[in-house]
């Protein structure tokens, strides 16, 4: 029965190139993630420019 | 030889592998800017964990000066240059960055080679460059004021514009292999970021290993983020994905 088939492979490819609805992972680890790695690089930033404007000790 | 000294031998086979995808890639996609300029990053990362390596078996002023010019200069800058490529929606935008990039670099290949090393008799292969590279290089040389710039350039490049695509892909709910590609992109990134910001502040222990997660990691997230290229795949304008 090729239609179940397709349907399936169809189904299968569509959940690869969407994020699955409802997924804790999604909904909560990443932005989580993602807001965690913003303020590590805004720390890192104002390392570099605090060592750069001499207010961080450069050892 | 302890193991901390092989780990930058590990990372270089790791840079060196990922240059090769990323440099395969870029050839069957010509002529995607960002791809050949991550390779040119990623070359840069490998010269700069081989010159470490090689620093644990003997002295050399020239490896010396390729580290300080590879690892600590240009390969977040010059990374972060492919994301600006990939990125930026006006191309003259990121051609005169990148030409002040091409400038800024080769100011300081010549600020670096042209200044002295008056503390390389206090050079030994126990201990990593990272302990060492303060006493070698004078304390004002010009070219130790040239590195945070190309560092602030390179993280805000590279890992924002990491962090950056993930966000957008994950706010269009599309392909979370991207958005976890992209995640991990950033986080491989941000490890010798922190490691470099530790060694500038007097922490040096952490250089070696923090060079050798964030390559491993980066090249996860690049294998995830290409893994697969679904035909029904609407990218969100201007997210990063390393096509």
């Amino acid at each position: 029965m090729p239609q179940p088939d397709r349907d399936q492979e169809l189904g299968a490819r569509q959940s690869s190139v969407r994020i699955p609805a409802g997924s804790f992972f999604y909904e909560r680890v990443i932005p989580a993630l993602l807001i965690l790695l913003a303020v590590m690089t805004v720390i890192i930033v104002l390392l570099a420019a605090g060592v750069l404007l001499g207010i961080v000790p450069y050892r | 030889m302890r193991f901390l000294n092989w780990l930058p031998l590990f990372s270089t086979i790791i840079a060196f592998v990922f240059t090769f995808f990323v440099l395969r890639r870029w050839w069957l996609r010509r002529p995607a800017h960002h791809l050949l300029l991550w390779g040119i990053g990623l070359t840069l990362y490998g010269l700069g964990t081989f010159s470490e390596f090689y620093s644990t078996l003997t002295w050399s002023p020239f490896v010396f000066r390729l580290w300080y010019l590879c690892g600590a200069i240009l390969t977040a800058a010059w990374l972060g240059q492919g994301t600006v490529y990939l990125l930026v929606r006006r191309p003259y935008v990121a051609n005169v960055l990148m030409a002040l990039l091409l400038v800024s670099s080769l100011t300081a290949v010549f600020l670096l080679w042209t200044t002295p090393l008056p503390g390389a008799s206090n050079f030994t292969t126990e201990l990593p460059l990272s302990d060492q590279y303060k006493t070698i290089l004078p304390q004002g040389a010009t070219v130790r004021k040239l590195t945070p710039f190309f560092n602030i350039y390179g993280v805000i490049t590279l890992v924002g514009g990491a962090i950056y695509s993930a966000y957008l892909f994950w706010r269009k709910r599309v392909l979370p292999n991207r958005v976890i590609g992209n995640v991990l992109i950033a986080l491989g990134a941000l490890s010798p970021a922190i490691g470099g910001s530790l060694a500038r502040l007097g922490t040096t222990g952490f250089l070696y290993t923090s060079e050798f997660i964030g390559v491993i990691v980066m090249f996860v997230g690049f294998l995830q983020a290409v893994a697969k290229k679904p035909e029904r795949s609407p990218a969100p304008v201007g997210a990063t994905h390393p096509s």
